[in-house]
């Protein structure tokens, strides 16, 4: 199992250092001329032209680039704003907090409610509450998360005055944002849970329990809902993943200090080292968070972890048997 | 006797007449069971047709606008909707209806204009990785790659890179929405490829190419039209995202994002200047996802629960 977490963990480099490649090239492409930038308009252009050797800019694109990789890698460092001029890496640490804050606890609400929803939907299928759950799921997914944030603010700010619109200064601030996005999640893993449960509510399995005279509750509990959890958590995770770029959007909705904020701002104000590392640094989570979720498969079903054993102890086997020996049964397969 | 017998005779008659109803009723190609299918599901059904009535009216918009989507009048700047301009005017006295018709076009054809692009590309890329094994590392890494980073997320830095406007927008969300599709095809093709058929046509000396193209893409064409389908409501969500940011296509045109943009300041005292543009994109995706959801269980009822 270790050998497996830290397996998936060197998988994990190549694709972070391609999203560092692309990111950077999206950055050298944009239109932005970083030094011209900092000397304002009245500068001359020999003065641009010295500040950019100075900068090193006027190196080839590999050369930027190995410097760049170089850079992250060592330092963290993800180079300066064009528009503060401040490190841009400092600037992410204090506002990543409010992103994963936000996306957390929307992901929680949304994952509790799609989850509950979408076991009573598939217990009750072809009632009349599965219908309204069908829909209701559906308008979720269907909705653009900026849109309903304006009708949530038009809703509970501006005309019954209960939520504050913008800020984060206490709990009362939170709730609209997380509605917002939590609703959304809500609706995919409602989805999920709903065809997941149904594929494994007609079981054989299912069947002896009852015939064993298992309270209905516990079937459900601790039969159905095990069995359909795999693909409940990979909704979940995947949603996490759609969740951080929603929140990017709902941030600025609410003016929320968040990474997404500043993406959005970085992105008004042409400021390219700045939008480029909230895309790296939200990259860098969703990526830990697949992996994550990868580790706890085997935790949730116990025969995606024997295959992450197997490997081992088939190896063992055919050492065993080279030498002679008897191949011990291994009760945990 | 002959009474009796008639009865026989009607009888049968009856049943046959029955049995034909029911052959009627129950076609026996495969593309007539699946619309057989897909008809049986309402709400996807009335999707299709807001789809289609759409279409008409993206295409027919310049006749049926009362307005020109342009046409300021200053004598009617922020009025609420009325007889005169059934979804109100904006902040330059623009019908919003007018412009809402407008928008469908640039709505529309961006949705399936980007679908179009992403899924060839990523079809082929996806076929191509999952026939050629050598390929499939290299490539499929790649889309891991691309992958990683959230699709909006990536769409935003592009867009943001590229500048704004409407053929740099497409560009952003074309690639975002790739690896969608090359993952789909190359998990479909990877089981297909096995199967006898396949083997059958290699053992005559049928191309790679032909292989693919005539024997494989064709069997597995169901989720990547299931895909594709919501692939469109993704495409008109994430473009509209991008005008709502500035990225996308900017005002006067009337994207429905951008729309949204303009409205968000007067959303406390003109609401309709928000409301509107959002339902109409909140029903296009609407109809789009249960049009896609009854599609994929009209190919492969095992999946309907």
């Amino acid at each position: 199992m270790l050998k497996y977490v830290i397996k998936r963990i060197i998988s994990m480099i190549p694709v972070l250092l391609g999203v560092i490649v692309i990111v950077f090239t999206l950055m050298y492409v944009s239109p932005g001329d970083p030094a011209a930038l900092k000397l304002g308009t009245e500068a001359t252009p020999e003065a641009i032209a010295q500040l950019r050797a100075e900068m090193g800019l006027d190196r080839p694109y590999l050369v930027q680039l190995g410097d760049y990789i170089l850079g992250v890698i060592t330092r963290f460092d993800l180079g300066e704003s064009y528009r503060t001029g401040a490190e841009v890496s400092a600037e992410i640490v204090g506002r990543i907090g409010i992103t994963l804050k936000l996306a957390f606890i929307s992901m929680a609400v949304g994952s509790v409610l799609g989850i509950a929803l979408g076991i009573l939907s598939a217990v009750k299928q072809y009632s009349f509450i599965d219908k309204i759950m069908t829909v209701f799921a559906l308008f979720g997914i269907s909705t653009p998360s900026f849109w309903l944030a304006l009708m949530l603010i038009l809703a509970f700010s501006v005309n019954l005055g209960w939520l504050p619109a913008s800020g984060s200064y206490g709990l009362r601030y939170w709730i609209l944002p997380c509605a917002t996005l939590g609703y959304q999640a809500a609706g995919i893993i409602m989805r999920m849970t709903r065809s997941s449960m149904l594929e494994s509510i007609r079981q054989d399995f299912v069947t002896t329990a009852r015939a064993k005279g298992q309270t209905e509750g516990k079937i459900i509990v601790r039969h159905v809902l095990r069995k359909a959890l795999i693909p409940i958590i990979t909704a979940i995770g995947n949603q996490f993943c759609y969740l951080l770029g929603g929140a990017v959007l709902v941030e600025s909705v609410f003016s929320l200090p968040g990474l997404g904020k500043y993406l959005v701002d970085g992105i008004s104000n042409l400021d390219f080292p700045a939008v480029t590392s909230s895309v790296l640094v939200i990259a860098l989570i969703s990526v830990v968070v697949m992996l994550v979720l990868d580790i706890l498969y085997s935790f949730v079903d116990p025969r995606i972890k024997a295959t992450y054993q197997g490997d081992a102890l088939f190896k063992a086997r055919k050492k065993a048997l080279k030498e002679g020996g008897e191949v011990a049964h291994d009760s945990k397969q | 006797m002959t009474a009796s017998s008639k009865t026989m005779d009607q009888k049968m008659a009856a049943a046959e007449a029955k049995r034909k109803k029911r052959m009627k009723k129950k076609p026996t190609t495969m593309a007539g069971e699946t619309w057989h299918r897909f008809k049986k599901n309402k709400l996807a059904y009335i999707g299709m047709w807001y789809l289609i009535a759409m279409v008409v009216i993206a295409i027919l918009a310049p006749v049926i606008a009362p307005y020109g989507m342009d046409d300021q009048n200053a004598d009617a700047i922020l009025l609420t909707p009325n007889a005169d301009h059934w979804f109100g005017t904006d902040n330059f006295g623009r019908d919003i209806l007018s412009r809402i018709l407008y928008g469908s076009r640039i709505s529309l054809m961006v949705g399936f204009a980007t679908v179009v692009f992403s899924m060839t590309i990523g079809v082929v890329l996806g076929a191509l990785a999952a026939y050629y094994q050598k390929l499939d590392n290299v490539m499929m890494r790649i889309v891991d790659i691309i992958g990683g980073i959230p699709q909006m997320l990536l769409a935003m830095a592009i867009a943001a890179s590229l500048g704004s406007g409407l053929r740099n927008m497409m560009i952003a969300v074309i690639i975002s929405t790739i690896p969608q599709y090359a993952r789909i095809t190359r998990s479909s093709v990877l089981t297909i490829k096995e199967s006898e058929y396949v083997e059958a046509a290699k053992s005559i000396g049928a191309s790679d190419g032909h292989i693919i193209f005539q024997h494989i893409l064709p069997n597995v064409m169901s989720p990547i039209i299931v895909q594709s389908t919501l692939g469109v409501a993704n495409a008109i969500m994430a473009s509209a995202t991008l005008s709502f940011m500035g990225l996308g296509i900017q005002p006067p045109s009337p994207e429905w994002g951008a729309m949204l943009a303009a409205g968000r300041v007067y959303l406390r005292d003109y609401p309709h200047m928000c409301i509107i543009p959002g339902v109409a994109l909140l029903l296009i995706s609407y109809a789009l996802n249960v049009l896609g959801d009854g599609f994929r269980d009209a190919f492969d009822p095992r999946l309907k629960n």
